[in-house]
C-alpha cells in the first residue's frame, strides 16, 4: 500500500491515530486519565508502527526460513513484501483498537 | 451567477476526469477507504443497539461482578441518555470512587444528597470520596468538608459505625484528635457497637498525639471489654516501646502471641526491639518464627536480614534481604544498594 508514495501512508496512519485517541480518551475518561490529543496520538502512532514492523519483519523472516527449508523458488518474490506487510497491519492494528475502545 | 455555475460545474468535470496515474496510488486508497468505511460501520451499528435498559442492564452486571471500569463506563452512558435515578449516580459514584477518579465521584455523590437528601448512606458515600481526594492532595478545607457531610449522616442515622469511623478519620487526619475521640466516644455511648474496636481507636488518638500513658489506659480499656483482643496488646507493648521500657512492651507482644499464636506482628515487633538492643541473635530467632507464619513477610525477611548482617553471617543476610525487597520493602533496597557500593 502506498508504495510509490510512503509519506502519504504516514499522514494517513496519524490522522487515523488522532481519531483513535480521541476514543482513548473517552474509553479511559473514567479512570481519571485524559491523553493530550496530540501527545497521546503520537505515542499510540509510535507504539503501532513499532509493534507492525517487528511483526512484519518477523513474518519475514518466517517466510525466508520456510522457502529455504522447503527449497522454494523466491526469485519472484515480491521486493516491497516487508512494506505490504507493515502498511496492512498498521491499518489492521487500529482497526482492531479502534473496534476495542468503541464497544458496548 | 450563471458563470460562477458554469467555472463550478467544468471543475467537478475537470476533477472527475483526471485519472490517477499510479496504479499502486489508486488501490491503496481504495482500501484504506475500505477499513475507514468499515470502522464508521461498526461505529453505527453499534450505535442501533443502543437503548437505555440494556446499557443499565449491563452496567449492573459489571458492577454485582465488581468490575468497576466496564461498570463506570456503562453508567457513563446510561447517565448520558437522561436517566436522573440517584442508585445510578449512587453506583457510578461508587465505581468511580474504586477507580480513584475521587472528584468525579464526589460530583456525582453531592448529586445523589441532593435528590436523595435523607439517606445516611449519601452522605457517607460523599464524605468517602472527599476524604480520599484529600488524602491525594493532602487538603484540610476538603478533610473538614468530609466531616462536615459525614456529620449530617450521622445526624440522619446515629446507628451507622461505619459513619463515626470515617468521622474520626477525618479529624485525626488534620491533627483534631478531641473532636475524633468525641465521635468515637459519641459511638461508644450509642452501645450498639464492638466496645474494645472505639476504646483501641481513642488509644490510636492518644498516641498520635504523643500522650502514651493515656493510649494505654484506653487500649487496656478495650481488653476489659474483650480480653482476646490481641491488637491491644500490641498496642500497648508499641506505647512501653516508645516510653522505653523494653520489658514490659516484650511481655505484652508475648501476651498477643498467648492469644493467638498465628498473629506475625508480635513476633516481628520483638524481633525489632531486640534488634534496636543489639541482642542480634535474638533477633532472628524471633524473626525466623514470624517467617515460619508467613515467608512472604517482607519486614520479617528485613530484620532477619539485618540480623545475620550484625551477625557476620554476609551470605544468609544478603538473601533475606534479597527476599524483603522482592517482597516490597523499600529499606532492604536502600541497604542493597549500600552494600553493593562498599
Amino acid at each position: 500500500m502506498f508504495y510509490n508514495k510512503k509519506y502519504l501512508f504516514f499522514i494517513i496512519a496519524y490522522l487515523m491515530n488522532l481519531i483513535l485517541c480521541f476514543f482513548f480518551n473517552t474509553y479511559f475518561s473514567f479512570s481519571g486519565i485524559n491523553l493530550n490529543l496530540i501527545v497521546g496520538s503520537v505515542i499510540i502512532y509510535g507504539v503501532i508502527l513499532i509493534f507492525c514492523f517487528v511483526a512484519a519483519q518477523i513474518l519475514l523472516y518466517s517466510f525466508k526460513v520456510f522457502s529455504w527449508i522447503f527449497k522454494l523458488k523466491t526469485k519472484n518474490f515480491a521486493t516491497n513484501f516487508l512494506w505490504t506487510v507493515f502498511t496492512v497491519f498498521v491499518c489492521l492494528f487500529i482497526f482492531i483498537i479502534f473496534i476495542k475502545v468503541t464497544e458496548y | 451567477m450563471r458563470n460562477l455555475e458554469k467555472q463550478y460545474s467544468r471543475y467537478v468535470k475537470k476533477i472527475l476526469s483526471r485519472k490517477i496515474p499510479d496504479k499502486n496510488l489508486k488501490y491503496s486508497f481504495i482500501i484504506t477507504l475500505c477499513f475507514i468505511a468499515a470502522g464508521i460501520c461498526v461505529y453505527f451499528i453499534r450505535h442501533l443497539n443502543y437503548s437505555r435498559e440494556y446499557l443499565l442492564q449491563k452496567a449492573n452486571e459489571y458492577y454485582s461482578n465488581e468490575e468497576h471500569f466496564h461498570a463506570a463506563r456503562y453508567f457513563a452512558k446510561v447517565i448520558k441518555l437522561n436517566v436522573s435515578e440517584p442508585e445510578v449516580y449512587k453506583r457510578y459514584g461508587i465505581s468511580l470512587l474504586k477507580l480513584g477518579n475521587y472528584s468525579l465521584a464526589e460530583k456525582y455523590f453531592r448529586l445523589v444528597s441532593s435528590i436523595d437528601s435523607y439517606n445516611e448512606d449519601s452522605y457517607y458515600f460523599l464524605g468517602d470520596a472527599l476524604y480520599r481526594k484529600a488524602l491525594e492532595t493532602n487538603d484540610k478545607d476538603t478533610f473538614l468538608q468530609a466531616a462536615e457531610y459525614i456529620e449530617k449522616g450521622i445526624d440522619l442515622n446515629p446507628d451507622s459505625e461505619k459513619l463515626y469511623l470515617l468521622a474520626g478519620l477525618c479529624f485525626r487526619s488534620v491533627g483534631l484528635y478531641e473532636k475524633a475521640r468525641d465521635f468515637y466516644n459519641k459511638a461508644l455511648m450509642s452501645n450498639k457497637f464492638n466496645k474494645s474496636g472505639f476504646y483501641n481507636l481513642i488509644g490510636n488518638t492518644f498516641d498520635e498525639e504523643g500522650n502514651y500513658k493515656e493510649a494505654i489506659l484506653y487500649y487496656e480499656k478495650a481488653i476489659l471489654h474483650d480480653n482476646s483482643f490481641v491488637v491491644a496488646f500490641c498496642n500497648i507493648g508499641d506505647m512501653f516501646a516508645k516510653m522505653d521500657n523494653y520489658e514490659s512492651a516484650v511481655q505484652n507482644y508475648q501476651k498477643a502471641l498467648e492469644l493467638d499464636g498465628n498473629f506475625i506482628a508480635p513476633y516481628i515487633k520483638i524481633a525489632n526491639l531486640y534488634y534496636d538492643k543489639n541482642n542480634f541473635a535474638e533477633s532472628a530467632k524471633e524473626a525466623l518464627k514470624a517467617l515460619k507464619i508467613n515467608p512472604e513477610d517482607n519486614n520479617a525477611n528485613y530484620i532477619l536480614g539485618m540480623s545475620y548482617k550484625q551477625l557476620g553471617k554476609e551470605k544468609e543476610s544478603l538473601e533475606y534481604l534479597k527476599k524483603a525487597a522482592f517482597y516490597g520493602n523499600d529499606k532492604s533496597v536502600k541497604e542493597i544498594k549500600r552494600q553493593n557500593v562498599l
